[in-house]
């Protein structure tokens, strides 16, 4: 009950009656839907999931985010654009710019429904090796759009 | 004797090479490329530089441009606490000078097997330009851009190269008219002059990595001579943005002079385009294991030991290699080369600055002790100010044993090199390849000695 | 000493207030000019939270205000539908919350009844499980948590996109220029201003009508140029920036004092904030405090237990241009908006001030006070900024044939088709072959000749707030060099303007990271240093001299 007795004394200090009113009405439907009504309510962890996913948000998989856990220490130094190339590799996406955008690309190909972003690489795995941070670059890149909407855990 | 060297940057890898030298059984553990992978072709010992802090380009009193020598006797008068200053005990030009020929001589026969030649002395002032058109007045370079030395060209070509990231010939000539002015050198005629890159190459132009790297093949180095030589005219200089290949530029850069008729260098990197420091990383690396190094991949966790000598240095491999766990590698001395921040020889561990190795205490260049409180705490306001945090680092004694916060030798066998060493700012003052090397040979010969217990 | 004008209104000030005036009239058909003594929206506009919100903290004092401006968030995604993205919230409860679930329930269920005018989705109530699944980094000493979602804004851009928008509507606007005095008349009358530009130190005379004051915490000393009183009661804010985002969903937050604070994701970023305390010192000389930092982690480590182990690139400091009220709580003071006319209150005659107002509503805000400078003026043509799409609003474009088209990379284009919209096609065409320059944004070399050469880019650092060069895990040490030989090129600069120029980017960034600099970004900032420092040009200004003190 303390939280209610909070509640109100900060209302009656900055409340306005319009917004009492609204208050009452929207509390007295509150309470009936909450103890009354009968409906089954629609699981609320879809329809979150179902109301953002066109902005790019879905359940978040522990890989991904150990993932961009790591690649958050990026220096930008660009070591990996160098073995990248050394190994004759071109991927679509650059090392570096797939450790340093990736986390918001996934959430912008998802936004924007770009089909085939294609940013997988050969996978030789010899950018990873000389980062000074010991980002796996090579699973961010490949883990980067891999983990499409068939994988959501 | 088993030595370990921590850090594999100039200083340990130089280290590890002089300690196999001498028979030692040398590991060398390294969490992977450093500082000396981020450097840009100079190697300076006591280059000039234009903050207040740094060594000065003319002498303050004659008015006349220093040698590097010269400059190097200053620093070794004038900066007590300098930690270059222990390296030279004898204090006299002559022998620094001669000091850093057999330093140089010495890397140079390490690093000329794989492709890498170390030029320069310490009688003469090189200047070179780097891709924005900043002049570096170093000393010692390496090849990819030694040939690039304005003070003796009476003619400067910048090739542009249309399209390619990073490189605007333009710009950088402009910006080397200003520098060569302000450094009031005789300056040589700069032109700028357009190459057009052979079919095959444009595609990468937006990468230069993949250009440098495309530029290893015998048969594209062939095309881009044929490209580059009607920009021919004797006794010029020539300068080409960091892409004449990424580890076989030496017969490029030679088939580009033949055909051009002078002197051909790249000009110096930047970060994080800076291939110089990709082939030096990669050329030491070559090195060590040619001198049967052995290299182990990993962060050192811990030093072991009883009393005040260490017995062994924990160590966690990498992931990727075969022991991911705890290993203990045996040691009768631990070379300390692990650099700072981007090293991984300094670091904060929940919000305390650290050596996180041997928690060895860190001083900065006024003998201020800095470690234990947030990072922050060392900072100025504005960047221009001298940032004490960034010319932090652990202190040592002569035989650059660390010292503890007693300031007697924190450990009986451990020794240290390179930039972990505190008591100057690498960025403001221009010795720091050049102390990673001289230090580096120095803690080998110190660690030689107090392992076998001399 | 040039002379401009006259113009009908000439507007002091260049952060969302002034800008989203000046295009309000410029579509009524008023000659206007404003003048911005740094860059357009480089103030408390680009410090703030980014965010188009619907006030769901007024339903409790006021609905009217929340019904304001969600109808007015609904109105921006209308105009400029390419710089809004939605940010879903969830607010979790504690235990020891001083208000229970039901209450939040109620709460947003009101809110709900206001959702469907800005397209906002209605809340959800997840079980503590469910709520731990979709953010595994949430605090496991939750009750429940509940969401609801508001929009987030490139806010330095909106201000842009209404500063070009103006010009394009035979505006006149000057960045980089400082007001030296007004001109008076006899009767005290204002009748324009003096200005002086900071990059070449040109004065002009800017002749108008009237005169707007609307420079936010900077009011007051304005107007006292004027010989008006503006009475304000400023609050500084501060937001941390982190590397990357926390998570994709904003996460409320509450302070040791019970207040509000959330982590919100931001373009690449998550940052958090904000801190709202009585501010009375000069807005020129904003610092952050390691108390501010402290304050803002604290309130984080709550709800987000591991946040520590987040790398924090950078700060940014702020001033609200609060209206002024006595004992009330920063916190609670109204973020209303009020224009003043000195002339009634003052006996300055012709000069006004907009003072107050927040970023949400700034739109409304200006139609209400260009209603009222109309009415002064004669001019009767309505507001038309809730309907004209703002430059690049109105269509959506294809960004991979966008990127096939001009063969560069997609995910530059997909940041700039965010900045630009519809203009993505004519910005890219500013280059023969677009190139990278930043790779954390990523910022190509045609975004930065297309805003020095068609919008009022004039100095590289004008570049973090306009395009977000700058301001990622490198702070400029990888692209401010190139960046500036880009400027350089589109603005005609001497290699000594390029190199005092990069400069001084480098030292702003320095500003804004020294105060949070630690952990990872140590490292990043050692090569920074390197770079900028290390191969600092002989030919370089002295140290300090371009800086502020």
């Amino acid at each position: 009950m303390s939280g209610y007795r909070g509640f109100l004394r900060e209302f009656l200090r900055t409340g306005s009656p319009r917004a009492l009113a609204l208050q009452v009405r929207v509390g007295a439907a509150h309470v009936g839907r909450r103890w009354f009504s009968r409906r089954a309510a629609p699981d609320p962890e879809q329809l979150f999931l179902d109301n953002y996913a066109a902005d790019g948000v879905r359940l978040p998989s522990e890989k991904r985010r150990e993932l961009q856990r790591a690649a958050q220490h990026c220096l930008v130094c660009g070591l990996c654009s160098v073995a990248c190339a050394a190994a004759g590799g071109r991927p679509p996406l650059d090392p570096r710019d797939a450790v340093l955008s990736g986390a918001r690309l996934e959430v912008d190909v998802r936004r924007l429904h770009i089909e085939e972003p294609g940013a997988a690489c050969g996978a030789c795995r010899a950018c990873e090796p000389v980062c000074p941070v010991g980002i796996p670059i090579a699973s961010v890149q490949e883990g980067l759009f891999s983990l499409g909407d068939a994988d959501g855990t | 004797m088993k030595a370990v060297v921590l850090g594999g940057g100039l200083a340990g890898a130089t280290a590890a090479l002089r300690l196999a030298e001498g028979g030692a059984s040398v590991s060398l553990v390294r969490r992977g490329p450093g500082a000396t992978a981020l450097s840009w072709g100079s190697l300076d010992v006591a280059g000039a530089s234009p903050d207040p802090t740094g060594l000065p380009w003319r002498d303050p009193v004659g008015g006349e441009p220093l040698t590097p020598a010269q400059r190097l006797s200053f620093l070794l008068h004038s900066r007590p606490f300098h930690p270059m200053v222990a390296l030279f005990p004898e204090r006299d030009a002559a022998s620094a000078v001669r000091r850093v020929a057999e330093a140089a001589r010495a890397l140079d026969g390490w690093l000329s097997p794989q492709g890498v030649r170390v030029e320069g002395t310490l009688d003469e002032t090189r200047l070179l330009a780097n891709v924005r058109g900043a002049v570096r007045a170093a000393d010692l370079a390496f090849d990819d851009v030694a040939a690039g030395d304005l003070g003796h060209a009476s003619a400067v070509l910048l090739v542009d190269v249309p399209g390619l990231a990073g490189w605007n010939a333009a710009a950088a000539a402009r910006a080397l008219g200003a520098e060569l002015q302000a450094l009031g050198v005789p300056a040589p005629t700069v032109h700028v002059a357009s190459l057009a890159l052979p079919e095959v190459l444009r595609a990468d132009v937006a990468r230069p990595a993949r250009l440098a790297a495309r530029l290893d093949d015998d048969a594209a180095q062939d095309d881009l001579v044929r490209a580059a030589a009607p920009l021919a005219e004797e006794g010029r200089t020539v300068l080409f943005p960091p892409v004449l290949g990424l580890y076989r530029g030496t017969r490029l850069r030679a088939l580009l002079g033949e055909a051009l008729g002078g002197p051909v260098a790249e000009v110096q990197g930047a970060p994080p385009w800076s291939p110089s420091g990709a082939r030096l990383d990669r050329a030491l690396l070559a090195a060590l294991r040619a001198a049967g190094v052995r290299l182990v991949t990993g962060e050192a966790r811990g030093v072991v030991g009883e009393g005040s000598r260490i017995s062994g240095v924990d160590v966690r491999a990498a992931e990727g290699d075969a022991s991911p766990e705890l290993s203990r590698l045996p040691a009768d001395a631990v070379v300390l080369a692990t650099g700072r921040f981007s090293g991984g020889g300094l670091a904060e561990r929940g919000d305390r600055l650290v050596e996180p190795l041997v928690d060895l205490p860190l001083y900065d260049d006024r003998g201020r002790r800095v470690d234990g409180v947030p990072a922050r705490r060392h900072l100025r306001r504005r960047y221009s100010d001298p940032q004490p945090l960034f010319s932090a680092g652990i202190r040592t004694d002569g035989r650059l044993r660390p010292l503890d916060a007693g300031g007697r030798a924190a450990r009986a066998n451990l020794v240290a090199a390179g930039e972990v060493i505190g008591g100057f700012d690498p960025a403001l003052q221009r010795t720091g390849l050049g102390f990673a090397l001289l230090s580096g040979l120095r803690a080998a010969d110190e660690a030689a000695r107090l392992g076998r217990g001399t | 000493m040039t002379r401009a004008g006259p113009f009908q209104v000439l507007i002091v000030g260049g952060g969302i207030n002034g800008a989203g005036v000046a295009r309000d009239l410029a579509l009524r058909g008023v000659r206007v000019a404003l003048v911005e003594k740094g860059e357009l929206g480089a103030g408390t506009t680009w410090a703030s939270s980014g965010m188009i919100h619907g006030g769901l903290r007024y339903l409790q004092m006021d609905p009217k205000v929340t019904y304001h401006s969600c109808v007015d968030s609904g109105a921006i995604q209308r105009i400029a539908p390419h710089l809004i993205f939605r940010i879903p919230f969830l607010m979790p409860v504690f235990p020891e919350d001083p208000i229970g679930p039901e209450l939040v329930e109620v709460g947003l269920e009101m809110y709900d009844r206001y959702q469907p005018l800005k397209n906002g989705k209605p809340h959800t109530r997840l079980t503590r499980e469910q709520a731990l699944r979709l953010e595994p980094s949430l605090s496991p000493r939750i009750d429940c948590a509940f969401t609801l979602d508001e929009w987030g804004v490139d806010a330095a851009r909106l201000v842009a996109a209404n500063a070009l928008d103006a010009v394009e509507r035979g505006a006149q606007v000057h960045t980089h220029c400082e007001v030296l005095s007004f001109l008076r008349e006899a009767d005290g009358r204002v009748r324009g201003a003096e200005v002086q530009d900071r990059i070449t130190g040109e004065r002009v005379v800017l002749e108008a009508d009237l005169t707007l004051n609307c420079t936010g915490p900077w009011a007051p000393q304005v107007a006292a140029l004027a010989g008006a009183e503006v009475r304000m009661r400023p609050a500084k804010g501060i937001h941390l920036v982190f590397e990357r985002r926390v998570s994709d969903v904003a996460i409320y937050a509450r302070g040791i004092d019970g207040r509000d604070m959330f982590t919100f994701p931001h373009e690449q970023n998550s940052m958090a904030g904000t801190t709202d305390d009585d501010f009375y010192g000069d807005p020129d000389l904003l610092d952050v405090t390691e108390d501010e930092i402290r304050y803002v982690m604290q309130a984080m480590e709550r709800s987000i237990p591991s946040i520590r182990r987040h790398r924090v690139l950078h700060t940014l400091a702020g001033v609200r241009p609060t209206l002024y009220g006595f004992g009330r709580y920063e916190d609670e003071l109204s973020r209303d908006y009020a224009l003043l006319d000195h002339g009634a209150r003052d006996g300055v005659p012709g000069f006004y001030s907009l003072a107050g107002g927040k970023l949400a509503s700034y739109r409304l805000m200006a139609e209400d006070a260009c209603d009222q400078i109309s009415a002064v003026l004669g001019v009767d043509d309505p507001c038309r900024t809730a309907s004209t799409p703002l430059p690049g609003g109105d269509e959506a474009i294809d960004v991979m044939a966008t990127a096939k088209r001009f063969r560069c990379d997609w995910p530059a284009v997909v940041r700039l088709a965010f900045r630009h919209g519809a203009r993505t096609p004519r910005v890219l065409e500013a280059c023969a072959q677009p190139v990278p320059v930043c790779a954390c944004e990523p910022v190509l070399d045609a975004e930065l000749h297309h805003v020095a050469r068609r919008e009022s880019v004039r100095k590289l650092t004008d570049c973090a707030a306009r395009v977000r060069l700058g301001v990622g895990a490198c702070q400029g040490a990888a692209c401010a060099g190139v960046a500036g030989e880009v400027l350089a090129d589109a603005l005609g600069w001497s290699a000594e303007r390029t190199t005092a120029e990069v400069a001084e980017f480098a030292a702003e960034r320095w500003r804004a990271v020294a105060p949070v600099l630690g952990g990872a970004q140590l490292a990043a900032m050692e090569i920074h240093r390197a770079v900028h420092r290390g191969a600092r040009a002989w030919s370089a200004p002295v140290p300090g001299a371009t800086s502020r003190p």
